[in-house]
């Protein structure tokens, strides 16, 4: 799908836009945040064996928000299991009562809403697109494999999808996730030549 | 006096613009490219780093650990941190490790040049 040059240049375009993610993130729970560096798969579609092989077979939250405009596809996060509470715990609120689940699944969701904002307006702003627009973001499991959260979520037909292996880490704290970004084939033709315009003016 | 000059990055598309940007002024420099932490070290063992653009999140040994190195050799090395991590805290950390300056990413050529001014490069 892409060249070796094409999958660095949008390495590098991701690693920019996730900063940006963390910094809002950093803003959101007061805390630094660790970022490691970005490593992007072209993968076939969400059943590509290589995602559970990259991913694990550990229990996770996966959160899902789709994006429409230049650019159109879906951004599927998987959390580690104690990453809502982490971040609950983060942010002072109690582990007990009626309310916590109903916290912990907010939080997810709005630190979702940060990252696939950041990385999709991120690269649309790198590669001189319209900004996109976003759908609510949405719980897809919670505390199953990263296989048995796809099983049923198969890629629209026209779909690519690339996993952007990186990891946000609180320091002292479990706190983990990462992005799978699944890319209309449409969408997929404009990226390539916007990624190749830029590796042409460099 | 030849200049050397680190450009230490995982990404080429990175590296190539940095070398891009630097200012014609700068004409005597010979640049080496480093890929991760450990071959910017390497450059600075062989003398080789004079000055060092440096990535912070990188594989096999990241961008805070090559300005600890560089501390605790107590280098001269000049270095200009240009990072995706625009935390505060990640500035304020890069700085007390010794950095002269840290640029946000994406870096343009006028905003180089104006640090490598602003840190007497020029």
């Amino acid at each position: 799908m892409f060249t070796r040059d094409q999958l660095d240049a949008l390495q590098e375009i991701f690693n920019i836009a996730m900063g940006q993610g963390a910094n809002r993130l950093a803003r959101l729970i007061e805390t630094f945040v660790v970022l490691s560096a970005p490593k992007l798969y072209s993968l076939k579609s969400q059943a590509d064996p290589e995602l559970s092989k990259r991913l694990g077979d550990t229990p996770i939250i996966a959160t899902r928000q789709s994006f429409v405009g230049p650019l159109r596809g879906e951004v599927v996060i998987f959390f580690g299991m104690n990453g809502a509470n982490e971040l609950a715990e983060l942010m002072g609120y109690s582990q007990d009562g009626g309310d916590a689940q109903r916290i912990k699944e907010e939080l997810i969701l709005d630190v979702t809403n940060i990252l696939v904002g950041a990385c999709i307006t991120g690269l649309s702003q790198q590669l001189n697109f319209t900004k996109s627009s976003f759908s609510t973001p949405g719980l897809l499991v919670e505390g199953k494999t990263v296989a048995e959260a796809l099983e049923n979520q198969r890629l629209p037909q026209d779909s690519e999808a690339l996993l952007v292996e990186i990891q946000f880490k609180i320091e002292a704290h479990a706190f983990f996730c990462e992005l799978l970004i699944c890319i209309a084939n449409e969408s997929i033709a404009t990226v390539v030549t916007a990624v190749d315009k830029l590796l042409k003016g460099v | 006096m030849t200049m050397n000059i680190v450009i230490a990055d995982d990404s080429s598309l990175s590296r190539r613009m940095v070398m891009n940007a630097l200012p014609p002024q700068l004409s005597d420099v010979e640049i080496t490219f480093a890929r991760n932490g450990k071959e910017a070290m390497d450059a600075y063992y062989a003398g080789k780093a004079d000055v060092m653009f440096l990535d912070l999140t990188m594989p096999e040994m990241d961008g805070y650990t090559v300005l600890k190195k560089l501390k605790e050799a107590e280098a001269n090395t000049i270095v200009c941190v240009i990072s995706a991590d625009i935390q505060p805290e990640a500035q304020q950390r890069v700085l007390a490790l010794g950095a002269a300056c840290f640029i946000g990413k994406p870096v343009t050529t006028e905003l180089l040049r104006k640090r490598i001014h602003d840190i007497g490069l020029l």
